[in-house]
């Protein structure tokens, strides 16, 4: 059907979808110029072309050549960076969720008002270079540093451990620990008014004495053996399993370190308080293990200030010539449903227009339903799409291939080697 | 009594709220579209012209008028009503229609004014124009009149001819 022609031309105030872009108008139409600039880091001549190519596909797919479209080519390009930009935004999402365990400490980014990629102190590293592309190295830094922190908690790892002493005097059960290593020469520059983590509390008595009043009379040995641990006041021995045996000995050293110890504390706030009531002859020392804990972002390593969730991942808008076929659809697709939504937007904000003799309805709301339903569901396809692809699932496919793989060759037969 | 509660009338209003240029710009468009693509009813419009036309002195008629080039214009023609009467002197048959026409269109686009007393004609038949009225404002703004309603009634034989 050949469109007629309305004569003379109603070009007054008329806005019409032309059946073709024109390269020229493109970059002055979008709103970010993120592609299409030529001064642009992500300049593409072929984001240029494909904008002109999405204004034919609009004016086919909503009848531009049938009634007219209140549309400017300048909505169309404007609608194909936002789909390039929203297709962007979604698979970097789901690159966010592949890698961001591994990349947790990593060299982070600046990034200007469009999403690029600035050369700064922390990306200079990164500068030109887009790591959304990449295929990481599986580096788990999220559980290693789970490791690190559970590791530094008993005094593995970087951690630092102090030890000090008081003294204790008879009658006064109650000692302020935190005013007492706080104000001591030797940790109060450490503290400086920070808390300390009390792990351990115990007293010493010379070693020599130990042995002496030790377990079981402590004098006697096996016999006329004297090896290690043979300390017993029997001559008839059951033999027993080296595990048994293991397990012994620790509940035997358990048995030295608190039940043997007499005293016990408990702490209330800052102070410990020592039960029973110290006194004279007992202990004149008591000696703690603590620790300073430090804020969590206090450290002198560098990756505190790397990555830390998705926000500082180094990813920048998707270059649009690494956006592939089926990306390139989708960017079409989402795109046209953005120009019907705008032309919905103009044709509904008069529910009625008025004509000579009678008033006519736009399809205005209609084309925004359809337009918000399609943009969902093509963010939904993809969402959907990329959630079956995360690198946890592949793994979890890969299994279960492998292992129906093996089911299959359950089934067939074995051979017999004849030779 | 100060002076800074007093209202000064700007020098040119502001522009409406919700129905601007962009928006009766649209209305036209719009208009334009139905009436001329979607509808498409065309009356040839011939402006009767005062210069050229040797109307009566006393009584202002004219035997044969004449008229300036016809405009082909796209419209909105609606049959009214057709009425027969029986006289001694025969049969006298009545038709009218009413033709609603965009007035931007005719006044910005094609620079014709509608007048009462001109004739068009639609299909075969010609008809004058009796009555004219702009029933229409657009969203209520006296300004923005955009529409004319036209009376109009079948020319009898000899009234008007195109020869």
């Amino acid at each position: 059907m050949s469109v007629p022609t309305l004569t003379p031309a109603s070009n007054l105030s008329a806005i019409v979808l032309p059946s073709q872009g024109n390269t020229v108008n493109v970059n002055s139409a979008v709103p970010y110029k993120i592609y299409s600039e030529e001064s642009s880091p992500m300049y593409s001549g072929a984001f240029v072309s494909g904008a002109v190519d999405q204004v034919s596909y609009v004016y086919k797919k909503l009848g531009g050549d049938v009634l007219d479209l209140e549309l400017t080519e300048g909505n169309v390009y404007a609608a194909y960076e936002e789909s390039v930009l929203e297709y962007s935004y979604l698979i970097n999402l789901h690159q966010a969720t592949n890698v961001l365990s591994d990349a947790l400490g990593n060299t982070t980014g600046s990034f200007d008002e469009k999403g690029n990629l600035q050369p700064g102190a922390l990306s200079t590293s990164l500068d030109g270079t887009h790591v959304a592309l990449k295929y990481p190295k599986f580096d788990y830094s999220m559980t290693r540093r789970i490791g690190e922190g559970v590791g530094a908690e008993i005094g593995l790892n970087s951690s630092v451990q102090f030890s000090g002493s008081f003294k204790i005097n008879p009658g006064t059960q109650d000692y302020d620990l935190q005013n007492i290593i706080a104000t001591s020469d030797e940790f109060k520059d450490q503290v400086a008014g920070k808390r300390i983590l009390i792990k351990k509390v115990y007293y010493k008595t010379p070693h020599a004495m130990w042995r002496f009043y030790g377990y079981y009379g402590g004098l006697n040995v096996v016999g006329n053996l004297h090896n290690y641990g043979q300390f017993s006041d029997d001559s008839t021995f059951q033999l027993i399993p080296a595990w048994h045996n293991k397990a012994q000995a620790m509940a035997f050293e358990d048995a030295i370190y608190t039940r043997m110890s007499h005293f016990s504390y408990e702490l209330k706030n800052n102070k410990i308080r020592l039960h029973p009531r110290p006194y004279v002859g007992g202990p004149s020392k008591m000696w703690i293990e603590f620790s300073i804990p430090t804020d969590v972002w206090d450290s002198n390593d560098k990756s505190v200030d790397g990555v830390n969730n998705m926000n500082t991942l180094p990813m920048a808008n998707l270059p649009y010539s690494n956006i592939n076929s089926i990306g390139k659809q989708w960017i079409r697709r989402f795109a046209l449903a953005l120009c019907k939504e705008t032309l919905g937007q103009v044709r509904s904000k008069f529910n009625s227009v008025p004509i000579p003799g009678e008033s006519v309805t736009l399809n205005g709301t209609a084309l925004l339903s359809e337009a918000k339903d399609e943009q969902n569901k093509l963010r939904d396809e993809l969402k959907q799409t990329l959630a079956e692809l995360t690198y946890a699932k592949m793994a979890e496919q890969d299994a279960n291939l492998l292992e129906n793989t093996e089911k299959v060759l359950d089934k067939v037969p074995n051979y017999i080697f004849v030779g | 009594m100060s002076d800074e509660n007093n209202w000064d009338q700007p020098a040119s209003p502001p522009p409406p709220l919700f129905v601007g240029k962009k928006e009766k710009d649209l209305v036209k468009q719009v208009n334009d579209e139905i009436i001329e693509r979607v509808v498409g009813q065309t009356i040839l419009y011939f402006p009767i012209s005062l210069e050229h036309t040797n109307f009566h002195d006393l009584y202002g008629e004219a035997i044969n008028k004449n008229f300036l080039n016809p405009v082909r214009v796209y419209a909105m023609v609606k049959y009214q009503s057709q009425t027969t009467t029986t006289t001694p002197f025969g049969v006298d048959r009545v038709e009218k229609i009413s033709v609603g026409f965009h007035k931007r269109r005719l006044t910005e686009d094609q620079d014709l004014f509608v007048r009462e007393g001109d004739f068009i004609q639609y299909g075969e038949q010609f008809y004058e124009i009796l009555t004219l009225e702009e029933p229409k404002w657009l969203f209520g703004q006296v300004e923005s009149s955009f529409e004319i309603a036209a009376q109009c009634v079948r020319a009898r034989k000899g009234l008007f001819e195109v020869n």
